[in-house]
């Protein structure tokens, strides 16, 4: 109960009569001025570079061992996960999944320390659209959605969606809820953001010559209607001067779109990928809108625990994949136990490579005839934040899942405890940065041998825009240095040929990794992973099984 | 003197000085402290205080070769007074911030005073010495000895002193200790110094002055926060989740929980009755019963009036809340220690969290949370947590929830009424004119409920069958209204609050 009596003045008197911790918590702050308490050590987590050094020299003990199956799965990121899910879907049972991380899940995969689960790449699912059967089907298969209504929309589990308050952003030194903020802009860039969402919101209803949606999920399903995928002959920075758009703040949110979603800047992303990000989500629900997502502590890693359930026996961690060769109707795939330290051969029908090109292009170094130079992936770095006390990071105000700084180079922050229900002060933020000023080898060049004392700083130096005080906050800090991040959807990614070969596949090689769809999203990763294990099923009706 | 007594003489005006330096810095960073916290922008504040400090000790410094003889006693002058102003500043910022308009001519004059009496001392201290050391030795000596004070505050404070003692503790606790090197110094040097009887005497009323103060802190503190509640605090606690004040004022006591006014027993037994009786009179034979909030244990109090209740779950979030409740004389009167009965069981956890696991079933369910004023509360207002409720209830149970003043904030009243019908509930909302809060709203869900009650405890002080027809009459002025549902995804129920309630403010 809020009583009457309740007034402004006793609000401001409130400060004098706060509780000794927080007068402790505040009063270390204060020694800060004077003399730096002994901060955390910062420290660089994943072996993933270490063995990408492996493949890259090549040195790999000759095979001890040879095994015949009828299916092997290289990579266990979430398409691969799902090839192996739909395999066994399927009634097929003769497969393995070998992946070169100790742990499953590549760019969505997650960590955990004492405060709770966190993501380390991938964070979040919007709502898939109604029409995505699969999808909604392992959705459902996982109590993510509980149910439907009359009208057949899905009930989503509320403890998934995303709670309030979802994102805000950090805009001329204030907090504003919202991205883009609900208030706070001047009026042209108000007027700009609007005319801009009109015009994506109206494509949502358009369709091509061809009948297809003019942008859907999965993407190779859009139209192929020349008034759109005219979109991809420009970049995202050339459709807005084309189409007069002035606004400094539009131009920033759309880089910020960019980085975030693209791994790139809008200098080079494709002007058709930008729109396929605001048209094609459609996601609708008898309990939420399509602008929420869902949500996890532990990110995306939540459905790739789902993923793997049930296929412990298929699934094989530190097996470093180093080799895959055409022999005569077989097909070899070489890999590096890295356990054992010994190396095995596969002889096996079938090989659905779910690991990025720019790994194929070595396993597949004495395959001729694909063109690998349109796959390109800027370097991320993730920083894994644990708080010790998230209510002093901006006094009252509560995080957001999703917190932005404007004026900063960073992509942000989530908060791992946004769906939590316990009153607990402690918390980790995952904070992303992409790098993509300059060519993709450039910046990766200029991050490799950084170590963990420059991240800590750099980090420290992005946050304290928002939160000056935020050193003395934190307990611990994990550094991921992501070379490769996620494919970025350069212009002139859709028409690339390449694409449509490796989707395709070659006589029992199939492809599934989401660079083959040029855009880095779950729901594309899952269907590819779903598209590969159909095109084997559909093979072994020639062969028998 | 000979020459190992004035060796031991050295080290301790040395000694002073890592003192002086030490109190010199605690006295900074009070001020810092507890500027921050009143006046708010603790990095202006910081720089400018430190800016303030700095610039005051460079006076004090330059001051310094107006004195000409009785160095020592200079020395041990400015030590006392140093104390005196240092140890007295948090109780005067304290009392000037509740009081005088120029919080800040005091604030920054005594930063400017303590700074040039600091900056004093160094300089008058090197000249004491210059004949004991050669300089280079007796500039290193000083200024080590300087900053391992500084040092030695920086960590002390925050890690030790603060926490341990507060604030108004820790400034009386080091202008004793200046105080006290002054009357060693008296003692050990003795008839070097003129006018010594007089510093004995300052500096032993100063002692006395400082030493009261430490002692009676707990009372100053609470008389500075009594002044801006009027009234008389008689007990101020701070959990890991609320500040807890309880007031006295010719009779009748009030607690305030982040200073919103929870209670006043001049008339809880309205806003208790209201929220119990309508309800639990009407279940038939109610064996067990949730509390949900509530740790003052006032509705416990009503429900135990129901002989068939046997079995009484109250989870609170805050044990300081409970305990307190159980325990002190003055509110045990007022809840009829019903804390204590032993048909009830205290649990402290988050209802939600606690909710959630919980496989007990009960045949009524009292909710009374705080307001809806933040995104943790508001989460105990949604469907999700109404679903958990809904497991939670016996078949034909119901459950009562504080709802706010549909008068103040209608949207926010009717958002929870139609929150609860969201998730299958049929309800009855109600309210009830509570002096001290006003127009006062409930809403009971249920899947059926009795038009009459079965038992309705007598010599109750204010509800009965008639002010139960009046209380379900919605007048005009408080008519339902069309709101969302409150989910975790939209929380729309504290923005209500916020617009209905920023509004009154
Ligand atoms: C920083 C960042 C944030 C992201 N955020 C989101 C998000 O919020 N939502 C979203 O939907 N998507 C996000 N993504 C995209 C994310 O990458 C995809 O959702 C998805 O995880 C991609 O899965 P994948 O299977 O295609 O590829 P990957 O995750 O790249 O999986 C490839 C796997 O192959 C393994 N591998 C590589 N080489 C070998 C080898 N030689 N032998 C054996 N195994 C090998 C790797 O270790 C890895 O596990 C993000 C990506 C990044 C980089």
């Amino acid at each position: 109960m809020s009583g009457e009596e309740f007034n402004n003045h006793l609000h401001r008197r409130s400060f004098l009569k706060l509780g000794g911790l927080f007068l402790a918590g505040s009063a270390l702050n204060a020694c800060n001025y004077f003399q730096k308490p002994d901060s955390f050590k910062a420290r660089i987590v994943g072996a993933n570079s270490k063995t990408g050094h492996l493949l890259r020299e090549g040195k790999f003990p000759e095979p001890s061992l040879t095994e015949e199956l009828d299916t092997i799965i290289v990579g266990g990121g979430v398409s691969g996960l799902s090839a192996a899910r739909w395999l066994k879907k399927k009634g097929i049972h003769d497969f393995k999944l070998l992946e070169l991380d100790d742990g499953l899940g590549g760019n969505s995969r997650g960590g955990k320390n004492s405060i709770s689960e966190y993501p380390i790449a991938a964070h979040y699912l919007p709502l898939p659209n109604e029409n995505f059967h699969a999808l909604i089907d392992f959705l459902s298969e996982h109590k993510v959605i509980t149910g439907f209504d009359s009208s057949g929309l899905p009930i989503y589990n509320e403890d998934h969606l995303c709670f309030e308050p979802q994102e805000r952003l950090f805009y001329r030194g204030i907090w504003y809820d919202g991205l883009p903020p609900k208030s706070g802009l001047m009026q042209e860039d108000q007027q700009a953001l609007v005319r801009f969402l009109e015009t994506m919101e109206k494509l949502k209803t358009r369709t091509g010559s061809d009948g297809l949606p003019a942008f859907t999920i999965p993407l190779e399903l859009s139209s192929k209607d020349e008034e759109f995928t005219r979109l991809d002959t420009m970049t995202v920075a050339e459709y807005l001067e084309r189409e007069n758009y002035k606004s400094e703040f539009l131009s920033w949110y759309l880089s910020y779109c960019c980085r975030d979603d693209f791994g790139t800047s809008t200098e080079n992303t494709s002007a058709w990928a930008m729109f396929h990000y605001f048209v094609s989500r459609n996601g609708r629900a008898a309990n939420a809108s399509s602008f929420d997502v869902l949500v996890w502590p532990e990110g995306n890693y939540f459905l790739v625990k789902k993923l793997s359930k049930g296929l412990d026996a298929n699934l094989h961690t530190q097996m470093l994949s180093y080799k895959v060769e055409k022999e005569g109707e077989r097909w070899s795939c070489y890999v590096y136990d890295i356990r054992k330290q010994r190396s095995i051969k596969y002889s096996c029908r079938n090989v659905i490579l779910c690991t990025p090109q720019f790994v194929n292009k070595r396993l597949l170094s004495s395959f001729p005839g694909i063109q690998w130079e349109g796959f390109s992936y800027y370097p991320w770095v993730v920083a894994n934040i644990s708080l010790r006390n998230k209510k002093e990071l901006n006094g009252m105000q509560d995080l957001s899942w999703d917190n932005v700084i404007f004026s900063s180079g960073s992509l942000g922050y989530v908060n791992a405890c946004h769906q939590s229900f316990n009153n607990q002060d402690k918390t980790v933020l995952t904070w992303y940065y992409n790098f993509s000023e300059r060519n993709a080898r450039e910046e990766r060049e200029a991050i490799y041998d950084k170590d963990e004392d420059h991240w800590k700083q750099f980090v420290l130096n992005d946050l304290k825009i928002a939160h000056p005080q935020i050193e003395e906050l934190i307990e611990d800090m994990e550094i991921t240095v992501l070379g490769h991040g996620m494919i970025s959807p350069c212009k002139g990614f859709l028409g690339d040929p390449v694409r449509a070969t490796l989707a395709k596949g070659i006589e029992g090689l199939y492809f599934a990794h989401t660079d083959v769809s040029g855009v880095s999203i779950f729901e594309q990763a899952f269907y590819q992973g779903i598209r590969a294990a159909e095109q084997i099923i559909e093979r072994k009706g020639s062969y028998g099984t | 003197m000979t020459t190992s007594g004035s060796n031991r003489n050295n080290l301790l005006l040395l000694l002073s000085v890592f003192v002086i330096a030490t109190c010199g810095l605690i006295y900074e960073l009070i001020a810092g402290t507890l500027a921050s916290y009143l006046l708010g922008d603790s990095i202006t504040q910081f720089s400018t205080i430190i800016g303030v400090y700095l610039f005051s000790m460079g006076i004090g410094s330059f001051l310094s070769r107006y004195v000409q003889r009785n160095l020592l006693g200079w020395f041990i002058q400015i030590e006392i007074l140093v104390g005196v102003v240092g140890g007295v500043s948090s109780m005067v910022l304290f009392f000037a911030f509740e009081h005088a308009s120029g919080f800040q001519i005091i604030l920054y004059g005594l930063i400017a005073l303590t700074g040039t009496l600091v900056g004093l001392e160094i300089p008058l201290l090197m000249r004491i010495l210059k004949d004991e050391f050669n300089f280079s030795e007796l500039v290193s000596k000083v200024f080590t000895f300087d900053y391992i004070g500084a040092l030695f505050a920086s960590i002390l404070f925050p890690l030790f002193m603060v926490p341990y003692l507060g604030l108004l503790k820790t400034s009386f606790f080091f202008g004793l200790l200046n105080v006290v090197v002054a009357i060693i110094l008296c003692f050990v040097f003795g008839t070097a110094i003129r006018y010594l009887n007089f510093l004995r005497l300052q500096a032993t009323l100063a002692a006395v002055l400082l030493l009261l103060g430490f002692v009676f802190a707990d009372q100053i503190q609470s008389y500075t926060e009594s002044i801006s509640y009027n009234e008389n605090i008689i007990f101020s606690k701070s959990s890991p989740y609320q500040r807890i004040i309880l007031t006295s004022d010719r009779g009748v006591s009030r607690l305030y929980l982040n200073h919103n006014l929870q209670f006043s027993s001049a008339d809880e037994y309205r806003y208790h009755e209201a929220l119990v009786h309508p309800g639990l009179s009407r279940m038939k034979e109610p064996k067990n019963v949730l509390v949900l909030g509530g740790g003052d244990g006032l509705a416990v109090r009503e429900v135990l009036k129901y002989p068939s209740v046997d079995s009484i779950l109250l989870v609170d979030l805050d044990a300081v809340v409970t305990e307190m409740f159980s325990g002190s004389e003055l509110l045990v009167q007022l809840n009829n220690g019903s804390l204590t009965n032993p048909k009830l069981k205290i649990i402290n956890a988050d209802a939600f969290l606690w909710l959630r696991e919980n496989k007990r079933r009960f045949d009524f369910i009292i909710i009374d949370f705080p307001d809806p004023s933040n995104f943790s509360i508001g989460k105990l207002y949604t469907n999700s947590f109404y679903r958990e409720i809904k497991r939670t209830l016996k078949p034909g149970g119901a459950f009562v929830v504080q709802s706010t003043s549909p008068f103040v904030a209608p949207q926010s009243f009717w958002c929870v009424n139609n929150t609860m019908l969201s998730v299958g509930f049929s309800t009855q909302p109600y309210h009830v004119y509570v002096p001290s809060f006003g127009e006062w709203g409930y809403v009971l869900g249920f899947s059926s409920l009795p038009a009459q009650p079965y038992f309705t405890p007598g010599k109750l002080k204010f509800y009965d069958e008639k002010r139960f027809t009046e209380m379900t009459s919605f007048p005009r002025d408080m008519a339902a209204v069309n709101t969302e549902i409150n989910k975790l995804n939209n929380q729309i129920l504290i923005h209500y609050f916020e617009d209905e309630w920023g509004r009154v403010q």
